[in-house]
Formats: C-alpha cells, structure tokens, sequence
C-alpha cells in the first residue's frame, strides 16, 4: 500500500458495501467531469467519454479503474486576494469570499486508524463554512469538488448535505451534476479532465463561474459557489463565494 | 490471488523489495512478528492501546508506554484488490487483495492492521468476514504480517 489510489480505495469499497454505491456512479462523475473539460477546452484530456470507455478501463487499485483517477499533471495557477473596497475599482466583476474553514479528519496521518474511514476533514469544516457564509447547501448554484477520486466527489457531496450519506451514488446520476442541472460541478474538468493543478483550478474556475467568464460551461445565473480542496490524506477545506452586487 | 507474470522481453534487474524500517517505536512489533507474536503498544499512564506505534499518546499526551501481546484475529473492515503495482517489486504478485482488519484487540479506539490476504476469492470478501494473522519472515530482522481465513 504505498498510494492514494490504493487508499482511497478501501473507503470507496467500504461506501460501495455499505450503502449500495456503484462502478456505475463513479463513472457518471467521470463522463460529467469530461464533457465538462470539453467545452473548457483549456485541459489535458479532451477527448470524450463514455460510461462503457470508464467500465473497460483498467483496473488500478479496486474499485478504482483508471477514470476514476485524476491526472498527474503539471501546470501553474494563481489568484489574487485583496479587501473588497481596495479591489473596487478593478476590471472584472468582484468575487466575494463569504466563508472559509478547513478541518482535519481523526488520525490524520494514517488513513487507516480513523475511527470512520469515510469522515474527511470536511465534516469539521463544512458547517463551520456554512454558518461564517450564512448560506446553506440549497443556495449553492454550482460546486467545484475536489476530486482525486470519482469516489470523494460522491462522498463530499454528502457531508456538504446536498443529499444524505450513502445518498452521493444516486444524487449525481440523472444529469443532476452536469452543466444545466440542479447543481453542475466541476465546470471545468477537474482533477479528473482538466489536470491536477492541487486544486487550485477549482478556486480559479469557481471565480470565473461567478464573474460569468466561464463561457461554454457557464452556469447562467451563477451567483453563489462552493469550492473544496484536500490536504495530504482528506484534510478537507472550503470557500463558499459570492458574485458582488 | 497471484497470476503468471507475463514473459518480460528482456532481462531486467529484479526490483528490490521494499521493506519498512524499524524504529524505535516500532521495534518490539517487529520483534513480535519474529516472533509470531501481535505485539501492541498502549499507555503506560491512561492504559489506551496505540497502532501504530509512536512517542506520544494521543489520548493523554503521556510518553510512557508498554507493548502486550494481543489476540489474532479480527474482522475484514474494507479492502481493494491492487492490480497496478506502483512498486515494480509487487508487478508478479498483482492483482492482490489487501485487506483491512479491525483487530480485536481494538475496542473503543481502532486497531486495524493492513495486510495482504492469502487465499480468499475476491467474490468471498465482506465486510465483517472472520480473518488472522499469518507471519512471512522476509530477512533476519523483518517478518511481515498477512491475514487467512479464520
Ligand atoms: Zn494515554
């Protein structure tokens, strides 16, 4: 057991056992994420993607097959912070941070020692973010998921209470996550399609959803967003933005 | 759960197995596994068992503390089946299952050992099946554990 993959995957085996999660619904994330990357355009893989092309894919460490892994990538992101009135007169249309946390699971260092192998940091920080932004899961129009693994995006969908646990496999079936559903996610391909810039590509796409730059993939209307991120082995962390009036 | 390795094309060094290195903390488990023996650390002050070893407890903070035998047993808590061998030593031996175990000897604070299992079907895993502790002594200083069917 020396990567992720290998790790994460007992805790996908363990959702898939307990609560009836599917190689079907990971591979929904998988497809979704790609067709996102397509009208991004600025990604690694750009090619489509079927659930049958996921299914036969190789087997890496079970039940993850490759298009279940996010991409070994290099590449550069950056973003700029500053107090709101200092950035008013600015060009582009402001983006507001209304809520940050982050939290660490139990036994952060080992995975495998954790009391519940399916609590991320994310369960501490999550309702701590809510509460700083003063909105709830019904308010968000689009989420940028940190997703490592078609599996962590099914189970932080639950612990930031779009649907309950054991829910995630079925909540992101039925165009539910795509561009034009109830709540699109990972507009802009991911860790999954678009590479794996440490997530900050999920900060900078959530901005640009907001400032509504997101061309082909824009979610009209966008005006509240949620963006999580990992450290090390599922330290969780969350920014709930706001479009400026 | 091992397959026939294909037919290399050409001769390669044979990778080298990796092996984890004793430490301090960890040395009277290893001895145990030498042994054939479950060696788990707990507190020497608040009695709270640790796994895997370190210096300080994290319940009470104390650096005191003593290793006891424990049972060999315990139950399947999740597992994968590793196919792609991110270490080029385990390529011949993919696709193998790797099982996490709750011990028994964890009660309220988890003990769980992450180990290969020997000789169970993958279409025979769950959650909660019945497994031990097996020893393979791989040098004179390092015996690594696996689990079988209880
Ligand atoms: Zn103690």
């Amino acid at each position: 057991m020396f990567a992720p993959a290998q790790l994460y995957a007992q805790g996908a085996r363990r959702h898939m056992e307990l609560y009836g999660t599917t190689a079907r619904h990971f591979a929904e994330v998988a497809v979704v994420t790609r067709r996102h990357a397509i009208l991004n355009g600025n990604v690694v893989m750009n090619k489509p993607l079927t659930v049958e092309e996921h299914h036969a894919s190789r087997m890496i460490s079970d039940p993850f097959r490759l298009f279940d892994c996010s991409l070994e990538s290099d590449g550069g992101a950056a973003i700029v912070i500053s107090r709101a009135e200092r950035a008013r007169d600015l060009k582009n249309p402001l983006v507001t941070i209304l809520g940050v946390a982050e939290g660490h699971p139990e036994s952060p260092a080992s995975i495998a020692q954790r009391p519940d192998l399916l609590e991320f940091g994310l369960v501490k920080s999550a309702p701590r973010a809510y509460e700083m932004a003063g909105v709830g899961p019904k308010d968000i129009d689009v989420a940028e998921i940190y997703d490592c693994f078609t599996f962590t995006v099914i189970r932080q969908l639950e612990i930031l209470g779009f649907c309950k646990t054991g829910e995630g496999g079925p909540f992101v079936m039925d165009g539910r996550i795509g561009l034009g559903g109830a709540l699109p996610i990972n507009t802009h391909g991911g860790l999954l399609s678009q590479g794996h810039v440490v997530g900050l590509n999920h900060v900078i796409e959530l901005t640009r959803q907001l400032r509504r730059e997101a061309g082909k993939a824009q979610v009209k209307d966008a005006e509240v967003g949620l963006v999580t991120g990992y450290g090390d082995m599922g330290d969780g962390s969350i920014a709930i933005l706001r479009r400026a009036a | 759960m091992s397959t026939a390795p294909a037919a290399a094309p050409a001769p390669a060094p044979a990778p080298e197995r990796p092996l984890p290195v004793p430490t301090r903390e960890s040395q009277p488990f290893w001895d145990g596994m030498r042994e054939g023996r479950f060696m788990l650390q707990h507190c020497a002050a608040c009695g709270k068992v640790r796994h895997y070893p370190r210096p300080v407890c994290p319940h009470c903070f104390s650096m005191d503390s003593e290793f006891r035998e424990a049972p060999q047993g315990g139950k399947i808590h999740a597992w994968t089946v590793c196919h792609h061998p991110f270490n080029f030593f385990f390529k011949a031996a993919a696709p193998y299952i790797v099982a996490l175990v709750d011990m028994d000897a964890g009660g309220d604070v988890p003990v769980r050992v992450n180990a290969p299992l020997r000789g169970v079907a993958e279409a025979d895993l769950e959650i909660g099946k019945r497994v031990r502790l097996g020893f393979e002594p791989v040098n004179k200083e390092v015996t690594l554990p696996f689990f079988v069917a209880e």
